[in-house]
C-alpha cells in the first residue's frame, strides 16, 4: 500500500450576496481508497464526482476539509509523520519529491515561454539542484521516448502527443513513487492515446510507480488499471478489482457506467442502461444515498440513510441493497 | 439521400492552401445511420460545412457533386441552400452550451427555426410547437425549460434543445458533428437512446460524425472512415469492426485501449494539410505502402464494401 | 441574487470609493497646496494671514481638518469660488446643465453612429470598407481634441462660415435669448427648454451653437466605440452559436443583428463607461476652445487663477458623476447579460467597511466631533482586528511560522526596490538606473554562458516569426516607421534646430519680442533667409515671432522625455502591485482593486489638471509625477486581470504541485505570461500620455517657461485664428496626432504579433 485516505472531506463554502455561507459545495465527501503499491489504481466518474479536487487534495493543492490521508512506508520513509495533514513544511517539500503530476492539457501544463531543457528540470531547481541540469534533462527526455536534442525548443513546436511526453517526463524528474494522473489522454487523438498509454506503461515496469489514474473514459481504464474506485459525487460507490468489475459490477450506477463501455464485437455488447435524469451538482447532492434519484432499484429507504461502504471479496460496495 | 461525389474542398490562408478534402466521396441512404469516423483534422466537419455551404470565408469548394435526393447543392441559389438548412438538412454541434446563443432563450431560439421552415399562422402556434418539439426530446418540462437560457440548463438537456431546434423545422437528414464527445457518459447513454429512437420512430436520417468507435459500433448502421481528407474505407458496421481491409483502420483498432496488452498504434502523425503527402495520404505511415502508393492516389472501389487502397482488394 | 440586490450592493460599494475621493481632493488641498495661498497678497499683514489660517482651520490637526471637510460637503458647503464670487456648489449647479447638455448629446451621437458602423465594419472584414472605418477610428483616438476642435472652428466656422452659418462660439445667442424673445428655462437644457416652449427659432438657434462643440466631443468617444464594439463583433462572429445560427438557414443579416450584435454589445457596455469618463476629459478642453459656459471652462479658468476651492470641486464633482455613470454601467450589463452570476465572492468584511462607511457620513453630518471620533474608533478597531487577526493566524501555523517568514522576505525587499528605481528615474538617474540593470543582466548571462548560447537559435527563430508577421501588417510598419522618425528628431535636435549663438538652453521656449517678425507664414522649403530675418521660418511663427519648427523639434524631446518615463515608472509599479495582487488574490487583491477604484473614479486629464493646478507648480517634474499617479491604477488593472487569468493555469498548478516557492511561482511562471498585455498597452499608451501632456500644455501648464511643449504650442498659435493665421495651431496639433498614430499603430500591430490567437 502506497497511499490510503480515510473520509476524505473537502467542502468549499457558497456565499450569497452579503456574504454569509449559505451552503457548502461538497466536492469530497468522504473518501475512502486504497492505493495499492506498484500498480495503478483507476478513478472514474463523471462530472463533478470529485475525481480532480482528489488529485488536488493528494497533491497538497487542497487542504482537506476532513478526513485524512496516510502514508505507505514508501512515501513516509523518513519524513515526522504518516498523515498527510500533519506534516510541517519541510517534511511536506520532501514529499513533494515523491509525488509527480501529468495534468490533461498538455499546452496548459507547460509554460510557453520556457524552453523544454528548464521545463523538464524545473522540479529538480525547485528542490534546490543546480549542477548537471542539462544531462538529467537529456536522460529524461530519452526515458519518454523524445530525441534528447530537442532540449532547446519551445513546447509550441511540439505535437501535442509530445508535449504530454514532456510532461510526463517532468512528472518523473525527482524519481518519484507515485504518479498522479488526471485525464492524461483525454485531449489525444487514438494512435497518440495509444502511444502513451504504451510509455505509461512500460514507465511503470521499468521504474515500479505505483499509478494514480484518473479517467472519465471506461475503455481506457479498463485496459490500463489494476483496481478501479467509481466515484459518485464526492464518494466511492464501488472499489474493486479492474477484471472483476467489468465483468461484474455490483453497484446500480457502476453497472450503468460499466454498460456504455465501448464494445466492437457485438457478440460481446450489452445494452446501455440509460439512467434518467441529470448529473446532479455537488452543491446540493440528494439525501441519503446521493444516487437515490436515478437509481433503478432504490426503494424508501436510500432517500433516508447513507450507505456505507461495506468490504466484501476483495471489493468494496456502497449500496443498502447489494 | 444525399451523395457526395469527389468532393475537392480547399482552404487558402496566409500560410498558403491547405488541401482540406481530396475526392471524398459517399453516400447516406434514407432511414440509417451513416457514421463518418476518422481522428482530428482528417475533414469530417469540413465535409458537413462544405455539404450545407457553410465554410468560413478562406474555404472554398472546388469541385465535385453533393446532391440531396437528386438535387445538386453546390450549384443551388443561396436563397435555396436556407430553406436547405434547418429545413431539410438540420446540424447539431459538439458543445451544446457554446453552439446555443447565451442570451437568447431557448425557446425563442427553437421559435427561430420554425418560423423559419414551417408555416404556422401566428406566434402561439409557434409556441405549441415549441413545446411540441421538446416533448419530441424527451425534456422534462417543455414549457419551462423553453424558457430557460442555455447556462441554466444541464449538458444533456441542452444537447436535447439542440436536437429539438434541429428538429423544429422537419427536416429529411440530421448532420450530428460529434453530439456526444463533450458529454457525460451517462448523458451520452441518454442522448445515443434518443437519436435511435429518433431513427425507429421518426425515420430520421442521420450522418453522424464522430471519433469515438465506440458510438459508431453501437448506433450506426454503415460507416465511412476518413483519413487527411481521404475515405479510405466504407462498409457496414460489424463488417468494418470485425475485417477492417485497409490498413489505416487496421491500425486504428489496434490503437484502441483493449485491443491488446500493449496497443499497437500507427507510428507517426497526421500529415500536415499544407503539405501532404503525395500519392496516397497515408503512404509514409502504412506497413504495405510501394512505389506506386507514392506516385498515386487510389480510388475507392467496390459496391457494398469500398476501399481505397493500391494493394488490398474491397 | 436578485437585479435588487444587486444594485443595492453597488450603490453601497461607490460609499468607500466616494470617501476615497474626497481623501484625494482633501490631501490636495492640504497636503500638497496651500489653502491659504490664494487670498494672499503682498499687502496682507502677517496678522491677516493668522487669521485666515485660523479660518481655514489650518491651526488644527489634520483629522479635524478632514472630517470637519467632510460635513462641509455633506452639508453641501463646498467652498466657495474666488473668482466668480459664488459658493461652489451654486457655481456648479448653474453650470453643470450646459455640460450635461452637451456631453449627453455628444454620448447619443457617438453611440449612434459608432455601434452601427462597428458592426458594419467588423462585418466587412478585412476589405476595404473596414480598412476606412478602422483608419477613421484611428485618426479618432489619436487626435488631440482640442487640435481637432480649432480645425473645425477654422473652416466650418471661419473660412466657410457664410454658407454654414456655424457660430464660433458660447452656447446661445445672447441678443435672442436674453433680450428679445426670453424663453422659460426649465429644465437647464437649451434643446428641451426650447422644445417645452414649442419655438423652432431658439431651437435652431440652441442647435447650431451644439453642432460643432458635440462633433469634437462625439468624435473621440466614437473612435474609441467604433473599435471596441469592432473587436467585440470580430470575437463573437467567430463563436459557435453564431454557426448554429447560420447552419439554421437564418438569413445573413439575421445573423449579425439577432445573435452576433446582441452579444457583441455586452462587453462594449461595460466599456462605455470609460467612454464616458473620456467625455469628462474632453469636455474640459472643448469647453474651452468654444467659450461653452460649462463646468469645464469654469474649472479651467479656476485652475489658471489658483482658485483651490474651485478646483478641488470641480474634481470631486467629476468622480462623483464618473462613479455613478460606472454604476448604471454595470447594473446595465448585469441587466443585459443573463449569465452573470450575481453572487460573486463578497466578502462580509466589504458589507462591514460599505456599511460603516455610511454611518461614518451620517454621523458627520450631524456633528464633526462625533464623526471624529467614530472615524478613530474604527481605525483602532480596524488596527486592533488585524493585529488580533495575525495573532490567530500566527497560533494556527505557528510552527512553520519561521519557514514561512523566509518565503515572504522578498515582497518588502521588491517594495524598496520598486521605490528606488522611480525614485531613481525621477531624480535625473535614469541612464544610471539602465546601466545598473544592463550590468545585472550580463553577470547573470556570463553565469550561464552555455545555456544562453544554446538558447540563442531557438529565441532567434522566434523574433524572425514575430518580424514577419509585422512586415505582413502595414499599418504596423507605417506606425513603426514614423515612432522612429520622431524618434529620430529627437536625438537630432540640436542638428535640426540650432540654438542661436549666445541663447542658452533655458531660453529654448521664449519668444523673441526683438525681431518683431511675429505672424510670419510657413516658408517650408523654399526658405532662403537665416532665422529669425523675413522668410526665414519654415513653418512660420507665433504672433510673438516664436518659431514653430524650432518647437515641434525640441518639443519632441520632452514628449519623448515625459513618455517615456511615465510609461516605464508606471509599468514598474503596475507590475509589481499587479503581479502580486492578482496571484494572492483574496483581502490582498480587495484592497488594491479598491484603491485603484478611487483612484480611477477621478477621469484622468482632470486629476492629472487638479494635482498641477493645486500644487502651483508647473514645473515638468510635477507634470510626470501627475501623469504617473493618473497612469498607474489602469495599468495595475490590466497586469492584474491577467495575472489571475496565468495563476489558474495547470502549469502553474503543477509548479506548486512540485513544491515550488511563491517567488518562484511569481517570476519564473506568472510575471513572463502577464508581460504581453502591459507591453501592448504600454505602446499605446505611450501615444495617450502625450496626449494628456498636450492637453495640459494647451491650457498652458505644460512646464516652465524654458520647456519646449506642442500643446503649448498649440496654445500659443491658436491667438490669431479668426485672422486667418492657421499654421500656428496646425503644425505642432500635427506633430501631437502623429506621435498618437504612431503608438497606437503599433500597439494594434504588437498585439497582433504577440498573441497570434486574437483575430486576425
Amino acid at each position: 500500500m502506497i497511499l490510503r485516505t480515510h473520509g476524505l472531506a473537502k467542502h468549499f463554502p457558497i456565499r450569497d450576496f452579503l456574504g454569509r455561507v449559505e451552503g457548502q459545495v461538497r466536492a469530497l465527501d468522504g473518501v475512502t481508497l486504497t492505493l495499492p503499491e506498484g500498480k495503478t489504481l483507476g478513478i472514474v466518474g463523471e462530472s463533478g464526482c470529485g475525481k480532480t479536487t482528489l488529485a488536488r487534495t493528494l497533491l497538497g493543492l487542497e487542504a482537506p476539509t476532513a478526513g485524512s490521508v496516510e502514508l505507505g512506508p514508501a512515501l513516509a520513509d523518513g519524513l515526522a509523520r504518516d498523515r498527510l495533514e500533519e506534516l510541517r513544511l519541510g517534511d511536506l517539500r520532501r514529499l513533494r519529491r515523491r509525488i509527480g503530476v501529468v495534468f490533461q492539457d498538455p499546452l496548459g501544463a507547460l509554460n510557453p515561454r520556457m524552453l523544454v531543457k528548464d521545463l523538464v528540470t524545473e522540479p529538480l531547481v525547485i528542490h534546490g539542484q543546480t549542477r548537471g541540469l542539462r544531462d538529467r534533462a537529456r536522460e529524461l527526455l530519452e526515458l519518454v521516448g523524445l530525441n534528447p536534442d530537442h532540449l532547446y525548443r519551445f513546447p509550441h513546436q511540439f505535437s501535442g502527443g509530445q508535449r504530454q511526453r514532456i510532461v510526463i517526463a517532468r512528472a518523473l524528474a525527482l524519481e518519484p513513487q507515485l504518479l498522479v494522473l488526471d485525464e492524461p489522454t483525454s485531449a489525444l487523438d487514438v494512435s497518440v492515446q495509444a502511444q502513451i498509454l504504451n510509455l505509461l506503461q512500460q514507465l511503470q515496469r521499468r521504474l515500479g510507480l505505483s499509478f494514480l489514474f484518473i479517467s472519465h473514459d471506461l475503455a481506457v481504464v479498463k485496459h490500463m488499471c489494476d483496481r478501479v474506485a467509481v466515484m459518485y459525487l464526492g464518494r466511492v460507490v464501488e472499489e474493486a478489482d479492474a477484471a472483476q468489475l467489468f465483468a461484474n459490477p455490483r453497484h446500480p450506477y457502476s453497472q450503468a457506467l460499466v454498460s456504455a463501455t465501448p464494445e466492437l464485437d457485438p457478440a460481446r455488447r450489452q445494452a446501455r442502461i440509460v439512467l434518467e435524469g441529470d448529473v446532479p451538482s455537488p452543491a446540493a447532492p440528494p439525501s441519503g444515498c446521493h444516487f437515490h434519484p436515478r437509481c433503478p432499484i432504490a426503494v424508501d429507504n436510500c432517500a433516508v440513510e447513507y450507505p456505507e461502504l461495506r468490504e466484501g471479496d476483495g471489493c468494496a460496495v456502497a449500496c443498502h441493497l447489494v | 439521400m444525399l451523395r457526395v461525389e469527389n468532393l475537392v474542398t480547399r482552404f487558402h490562408t496566409y500560410d498558403g492552401v491547405v488541401r482540406a478534402l481530396e475526392g471524398v466521396s459517399f453516400e447516406v441512404r434514407e432511414g440509417e445511420i451513416f457514421g463518418l469516423v476518422g481522428e482530428t483534422g482528417c475533414g469530417k466537419s469540413v465535409t458537413t460545412y462544405s455539404t450545407l455551404r457553410l465554410l468560413p470565408s478562406t474555404g472554398r469548394v472546388h469541385s465535385g457533386r453533393i446532391t440531396l435526393s437528386g438535387e445538386s447543392l453546390l450549384d443551388a441559389s443561396e436563397s435555396r441552400m436556407r430553406e436547405v438548412r434547418g429545413g431539410e438538412i438540420a446540424m447539431i454541434f459538439q458543445d451544446p452550451l457554446s453552439a446555443l446563443n447565451p442570451v437568447m432563450r431557448v425557446g425563442d431560439q427553437i421559435a427561430e427555426s420554425v418560423w423559419l421552415h414551417d408555416d404556422l399562422p401566428d406566434a402561439d402556434a409557434v409556441a405549441v410547437r415549441v413545446e411540441e418539439v421538446l416533448g419530441e426530446v424527451r425534456m422534462p418540462d417543455p414549457a419551462g425549460a423553453a424558457r430557460a437560457f442555455p447556462h441554466e440548463l444541464s449538458g444533456g438537456m441542452q444537447q436535447r434543445v439542440m436536437i429539438a431546434m434541429a428538429l423544429a423545422g422537419r427536416p429529411k437528414m440530421l448532420i450530428a458533428d460529434e453530439p456526444t464527445t463533450a458529454l457525460d457518459v451517462t448523458i451520452q447513454s441518454q442522448v445515443l437512446q434518443l437519436l435511435r429512437q429518433l431513427k425507429q420512430e421518426a425515420g430520421l436520417t442521420v450522418l453522424l460524425i464522430t471519433h469515438d468507435l465506440g458510438v459508431v459500433a453501437e448506433l450506426c448502421d454503415r460507416v465511412a472512415v476518413m483519413y487527411a481528407g481521404t475515405i479510405v474505407e466504407t462498409a457496414p458496421v460489424e463488417e468494418l469492426f470485425s475485417d477492417p481491409k485497409h490498413p489505416y483502420t487496421q491500425g486504428l483498432l489496434a490503437a484502441l485501449p483493449g485491443a491488446s496488452e500493449t496497443l499497437a498504434p500507427v507510428p507517426g502523425r497526421v500529415p500536415d494539410l499544407l503539405a501532404p503527402p503525395s500519392g496516397c495520404r497515408f503512404h509514409p505511415r502504412c506497413p504495405l505502402a510501394v512505389d506506386r502508393c507514392r506516385a498515386e492516389a487510389p480510388e475507392l472501389r467496390g459496391d457494398t464494401r469500398q476501399v481505397a487502397c493500391h494493394e488490398v482488394e474491397p | 441574487m436578485k437585479l435588487w440586490q444587486y444594485v443595492l450592493r453597488r450603490l453601497a460599494f461607490t460609499v468607500p470609493v466616494m470617501l476615497g475621493v474626497t481623501l484625494i481632493t482633501f490631501s490636495l488641498s492640504n497636503l500638497m497646496g496651500d489653502p491659504v495661498a490664494p487670498y494672499v497678497t503682498e499687502k496682507t499683514t502677517p496678522e491677516q494671514v493668522e487669521e485666515l489660517r485660523k479660518l481655514h482651520n489650518l491651526d488644527k490637526p489634520i483629522p479635524v481638518r478632514y472630517f470637519t471637510y467632510i460635513s462641509n460637503l455633506l452639508h453641501g458647503e463646498w467652498g466657495y469660488s474666488q473668482q466668480i464670487n459664488q459658493p461652489v456648489s451654486e457655481a456648479i449647479g448653474m453650470k453643470f446643465a450646459a455640460t450635461l447638455e452637451l456631453a449627453l448629446l455628444a454620448f447619443a451621437v457617438a453611440v449612434a453612429t459608432a455601434l452601427p458602423l462597428g458592426i458594419f465594419s467588423s462585418v466587412k472584414h478585412n476589405r476595404w470598407e473596414d480598412h476606412w472605418i478602422r483608419l477613421f477610428a484611428l485618426f479618432g483616438s489619436a487626435v488631440p481634441i482640442f487640435w481637432l476642435a480649432l480645425i473645425l472652428k477654422y473652416f466650418l466656422a471661419f473660412q466657410w462660415g457664410e454658407i454654414t452659418h456655424l457660430p464660433q462660439g458660447y452656447r446661445y445667442d445672447p441678443f435672442l435669448w436674453d433680450l428679445e424673445d426670453p424663453i422659460e428655462q426649465r429644465t437647464g437644457l437649451l434643446l428641451v427648454d426650447a422644445l417645452l416652449a414649442g419655438s423652432w427659432i431658439h431651437f435652431k438657434d440652441a442647435l447650431m451653437h451644439l453642432l460643432l462643440p458635440a462633433t469634437t466631443l462625439a468624435y473621440v468617444s466614437m473612435a474609441t466605440t467604433i473599435r471596441l464594439m469592432r473587436g467585440s463583433m470580430l470575437d463573437v462572429l467567430g463563436e459557435d452559436y453564431v454557426r448554429t445560427a447560420r447552419a439554421k438557414g437564418l438569413p445573413e443579416r439575421k445573423v449579425v443583428v439577432n445573435h452576433a450584435a446582441r452579444n457583441a454589445m455586452i462587453p462594449t457596455v461595460t466599456l462605455l463607461g470609460l467612454a464616458f469618463g473620456g467625455l469628462l476629459n474632453g469636455s474640459v478642453l472643448t469647453e474651452t476652445i468654444w467659450q461653452w459656459p460649462g463646468l469645464g471652462a469654469w474649472a479651467v479658468d479656476a485652475m489658471r487663477n489658483a482658485d483651490t476651492a474651485a478646483i478641488l470641486g470641480y474634481t470631486l464633482f467629476a468622480g462623483m458623476l464618473y462613479v455613478f455613470a460606472n454604476l448604471v454601467v454595470d447594473v446595465a450589463y448585469a441587466w443585459l447579460d443573463p449569465r452573470v452570476e450575481l453572487s460573486g465572492d463578497v466578502g462580509l468584511a466589504e458589507w462591514v467597511i460599505a456599511g460603516l462607511g455610511v454611518l461614518l457620513l451620517i454621523v458627520t453630518w450631524f456633528s464633526v466631533d462625533m464623526g471624529l471620533g467614530l472615524g478613530r474608533l474604527l481605525l483602532y478597531g480596524l488596527l486592533l482586528g488585524a493585529l488580533f487577526g495575525l495573532g490567530w493566524k500566527l497560533r494556527q501555523d505557528h510552527r512553520d511560522f519561521l519557514a514561512r517568514l523566509r518565503e515572504y522576505l522578498w515582497v518588502p525587499l521588491l517594495a524598496l526596490g520598486t521605490v528606488l528605481f522611480v525614485v531613481g528615474i525621477f531624480k535625473g538617474y535614469s541612464t544610471e538606473m539602465v546601466l545598473l540593470f544592463t550590468i545585472a543582466c550580463l553577470v547573470r548571462l556570463t553565469l550561464n554562458w552555455e545555456d544562453f548560447v544554446a538558447e540563442i537559435p531557438p529565441r532567434r527563430a522566434e523574433l524572425r516569426r514575430m518580424a514577419h508577421q509585422l512586415r505582413r501588417n502595414p499599418l504596423a510598419l507605417l506606425g513603426l516607421f514614423i515612432a522612429l522618425a520622431i524618434l529620430l528628431v529627437a536625438l537630432m535636435a540640436p542638428f535640426l534646430a540650432p540654438l542661436e549663438p549666445g541663447q542658452r538652453d533655458a531660453d529654448r521656449m521664449v519668444e523673441h519680442f526683438e525681431f518683431n517678425h511675429d505672424l510670419q507664414p510657413p516658408c517650408y522649403w523654399s526658405c532662403t533667409g537665416e532665422r529669425g530675418e523675413a522668410d526665414g521660418y519654415i513653418l512660420g511663427s507665433t504672433s510673438k515671432g516664436y518659431d514653430i519648427w524650432y518647437g515641434i523639434v525640441w518639443g519632441s524631446r520632452t514628449s519623448l522625455d515625459v513618455a517615456l518615463k511615465v510609461v516605464i515608472s508606471g509599468t514598474f509599479i503596475a507590475v509589481v502591485l499587479g503581479v502580486i495582487s492578482g496571484y494572492y488574490g483574496g483581502r490582498v487583491d480587495e484592497i488594491m482593486m479598491r484603491v485603484t477604484d478611487v483612484f480611477l473614479a477621478i477621469p484622468g486629464l482632470i486629476l492629472a489638471l487638479a494635482i498641477v493646478a493645486v500644487t502651483g507648480n508647473p514645473s515638468i517634474e510635477y507634470l510626470m509625477y501627475a501623469l504617473i499617479i493618473v497612469w498607474w491604477p489602469g495599468f495595475t488593472r490590466i497586469v492584474r486581470a491577467q495575472a489571475l487569468t496565468v495563476r489558474n493555469l495547470p502549469y502553474v498548478e503543477a509548479a506548486r504541485a512540485a513544491g515550488a516557492s511563491d517567488f518562484r511561482i511569481i517570476f519564473r511562471h506568472v510575471l513572463p505570461n502577464c508581460l504581453t498585455p502591459v507591453i501592448i498597452a504600454a505602446t499605446m499608451d505611450m501615444g495617450s500620455i502625450v496626449l494628456v501632456l498636450a492637453g495640459l500644455g494647451y491650457l498652458n501648464f505644460g512646464g516652465g517657461a524654458d520647456v519646449a511643449e506642442w500643446g503649448k504650442l498649440v496654445g500659443f498659435g491658436q491667438a490669431h485664428l479668426l485672422a486667418g493665421n492657421w499654421w500656428a495651431f496646425f503644425f505642432p496639433g500635427l506633430a501631437i496626432a502623429l506621435w498618437a498614430l504612431a503608438f497606437y499603430l503599433l500597439g494594434d500591430g504588437l498585439r497582433d504579433i504577440l498573441d497570434p490567437r486574437q483575430r486576425e
